[in-house]
């Protein structure tokens, strides 16, 4: 009995007198990693010379489509942001900062006109949610050798990216570049070919794109968010496979309105339909004859100012003026609007207008002269006539060029002859 | 042999209770943020956290927001001019009233949370600020605030002036959350309070009633700070020309009212109604004169 006593007390001496030493998993606390996760992520922000492309998709749905910020993070928690749907010369500038909240988060936590817009909710109906946009996102992860970081959307739970803009990329040229390629993706319906065969077809809506085709019996169907990027290229908000083919990014080719999936491995092309009343941006270039409200004829000169965008229109009648037309894909290409301009300031400093005008019930002339806002539409039969068809209201059918003062908006008098292009029209 | 157990059992004791070192880490948990800091931060340090303890969180953190609503941060810039505003007529305000620094930073409400835009509910009704636990203080839509040309009793939403207002009733909530007012004050208009249906009631009615505003109306706590951060946010013949406008039985219930409420302040906080009003005026007054972007540490 006591042989068996003192070997288990043995037993509890051997067992207890062991060295309780509980390994640390991480060599530091928790809150020490928590800041160097913060600190490596502001070093990571702040390495980028000339910033980043932020790819933003706003909304848990993206119906509105991804949008491209350029975004530069510097001392004293500052960013600058330029914008591709505001565009405007002005950055803004506000402060950021990198939190710890389940991982390093980034916020824009003072106002930025730029950033916050999808963000900040409105005192309209419709917008009183904004449009239900993030500006805080946590920092998921950072490939060194693409310069590409990996973010998520706090509210929306959005996959987003910022890549690091090369050191000689202009910004005001980037948005540029941007904006061109949304204006090149002008047509809303294309064939859809996987492999060189027709599968399907697909509808782009806005910067959402949706694909119909058919897999042995069955029918799909997909719809993506996608993003403007320069030369040319959508890149969809994730990778669609299309009858086994990968594609996230197409690249627009102008010359045959088609374009060409570029992720290696697939070959997915989509060709644009163009509709057959279609008028293109080229078949307005050239000369034309217009008449002046008197009925004298002049030939005016329409030339490329931004492709598919607007023209310049000249004549030799008044070879000191340039105006302006703005074209767009809408209405099926063949409206042109003429906006209210400043065309030229005269000796004496005074301003001349092109306005949009009509002839009144007492004989005059009425005539809207607010800049860049008032305008007038032409509508082009796809033959041979252009008309003025109304603008800032009905009543609208031309244009008049007229000298005012800008220091008290008084009307100085017209322009010298022709200078009044009423119930016109310009034609082949 | 007894002896020897014991003595092993001795030894096998100590080895659990010598066997390793456990100490506390001599190295803290907490590690400083090492974000850097604005002027407008250092400014703050001195002149809120360090005389009043009071914390004003112009950089918006989503999470600490409601967020049932899209609100936005405050632009830098505003946010500057309302603390700087705020400072000189409530902070200081009050400081006059008392003759002192000490009665501010032991009673008022310690955090302030600024939001660039108001928060919208999709029935058209608008949030301009939030009050919890008479700790935490939110104004909503200081992106909006008109800090240009101000004048007294200014009382159109985005006014400067209004804020005043709500700092005043927001810290009437917490003096009574403190220190309760007398049922006398309930019983006056006890049957009268209506919750969220003040929204759909007039001014005319919540005055012929015996309330200074509709939102008086929500209940007996709302109805005595509203009382009183009007009365002492607006100028003698605005609150006149408000009365004037009730019923005979809406301006008695009013008056009885203001006079517990005057009572309560002077016995319990040692403020008197017309000197916070004073004060209040004249401080704002002065706005117009005071660089509300200046935040240099004199």
């Amino acid at each position: 009995m006591k042989g068996k006593l003192s070997f288990l007390v043995l037993i509890s001496i051997l067992f207890s007198s062991c060295l309780f030493e509980e390994k640390d998993i991480f060599d530091e606390s928790a809150a020490v990693r928590k800041q160097v996760a913060v600190e490596e992520y502001d070093k990571i922000l702040q390495s980028a010379p000339n910033g980043w492309v932020f790819d933003y998709y706003p909304h848990e749905t993206r119906p509105y489509g991804g949008f491209n910020y350029l975004v530069k993070f510097g001392q004293g928690d500052t960013v600058r942001a330029a914008f591709e749907y505001i565009r405007n010369p002005e950055m803004k500038q506000s402060l950021y900062e990198i939190l710890y909240d389940f991982g390093a988060m980034l916020s824009f936590n003072s106002y930025n006109q730029y950033l916050h817009y999808y963000a900040e909710g409105k005192n309209s109906g419709a917008l009183y949610q904004g449009r239900k946009g993030d500006y805080e996102f946590m920092l998921m992860d950072y490939n060194t050798s693409e310069g590409e970081l990996k973010l998520k959307g706090k509210r929306t739970t959005n996959y987003m990216t910022m890549t690091k803009l090369a050191d000689n990329v202009v910004w005001d040229e980037y948005l540029d570049a941007v904006n061109a390629t949304e204006i090149e993706w002008m047509f809303a319906d294309y064939s859809l070919y996987v492999d060189g065969v027709e599968v399907g077809t697909a509808s782009k809506s806005d910067r959402n794109i949706t694909f119909f085709w058919t897999e042995g019996e069955e029918e799909k169907k997909l719809t993506q968010a996608l993003i403007y990027k320069p030369d040319g290229v959508i890149r969809l908000y994730d990778v669609v496979t299309i009858a086994g083919a990968a594609v996230r990014n197409f690249k627009y080719d102008p010359s045959d309105d088609t374009a060409t999936s570029t992720d290696r491995g697939s070959n997915v092309v989509l060709k644009a339909v163009v509709p057959d009343d279609f008028v293109l941006y080229k078949d307005y270039l050239g000369d034309w004859t217009i008449k002046d409200t008197s009925g004298t004829s002049y030939t005016v000169t329409f030339t490329e100012k931004e492709k598919n965008k607007s023209f310049y229109m000249t004549s030799e009648a008044l070879p000191e003026l340039t105006i302006e037309w703005g074209w767009s894909s809408s209405f099926s290409g063949k409206r042109l609007t003429l906006y209210t301009q400043h065309l030229a300031t005269t000796p004496e400093g005074n301003l001349v207008l092109l306005m949009p005008a009509y002839l009144n019930d007492t004989g005059g002339t009425s005539f809207f002269p607010s800049i860049g806002s008032s305008a007038a539409y032409y509508t082009y039969d796809g033959e041979n006539t252009i008309t003025c068809t109304g603008g800032t209201t009905t009543l609208i059918t031309g244009f008049i060029l007229y000298v005012r003062n800008p220091a008290n908006s008084a009307n100085v008098g017209w322009y010298q002859n022709p200078n009044s292009f009423l119930k016109t029209s310009l034609t082949r | 042999m007894r002896k020897i157990i014991y003595y092993l059992m001795f030894f096998a004791l100590l080895s659990i209770v010598s066997c390793s070192e456990d100490g506390p880490d001599s190295e803290s948990i907490f590690v400083d943020d090492t974000m850097e800091r604005t002027q407008f931060d250092k400014w703050l340090d001195h002149y809120f956290i360090a005389p009043y303890n009071i914390k004003w969180e112009y950089r918006m953190l989503d999470a600490e927001s409601d967020l049932g609503y899209f609100l936005v941060p405050a632009d830098y810039l505003p946010s500057v001019k309302f603390a700087i505003a705020f400072k000189h007529v409530i902070l200081e305000g009050y400081d006059e009233v008392w003759g002192n620094t000490y009665n501010t930073k032991a009673y008022f409400p310690k955090y302030f949370y600024i939001v660039g835009n108001y928060a919208y509910n999709n029935n058209g009704t608008t949030v301009l600020g939030t009050a919890e636990a008479g700790i935490k203080i939110s104004f909503y839509g200081v992106n909006n605030y008109v800090f240009d040309n101000i004048k007294i009793d200014d009382d159109y939403e985005d006014a400067i002036v209004r804020r005043f207002k709500t700092a005043h009733h927001e810290f009437t909530h917490s003096m009574h959350q403190q220190i309760p007012f007398s049922d006398d004050f309930r019983i006056i208009s006890l049957t009268d309070y209506i919750e969220d249906d003040w929204n759909n009631k007039t001014l005319e009615d919540a005055l012929d009633n015996g309330f200074i505003t509709t939102y008086a109306r929500k209940n007996a706590n709302e109805d005595f700070a509203e009382l009183y951060s009007w009365y002492v946010t607006y100028s003698a013949a605005w609150w006149e020309a408000r009365v004037a406008q009730a019923s005979d039985e809406g301006k008695a219930k009013i008056n009885q009212k203001l006079s517990i409420l005057r009572t309560y302040m002077k016995n319990n906080w040692d403020l008197d109604l017309d000197e916070v009003r004073n004060i209040t005026l004249s401080r704002i007054s002065e706005l117009n004169s005071i660089d509300l972007t200046d935040i240099e540490i004199k």
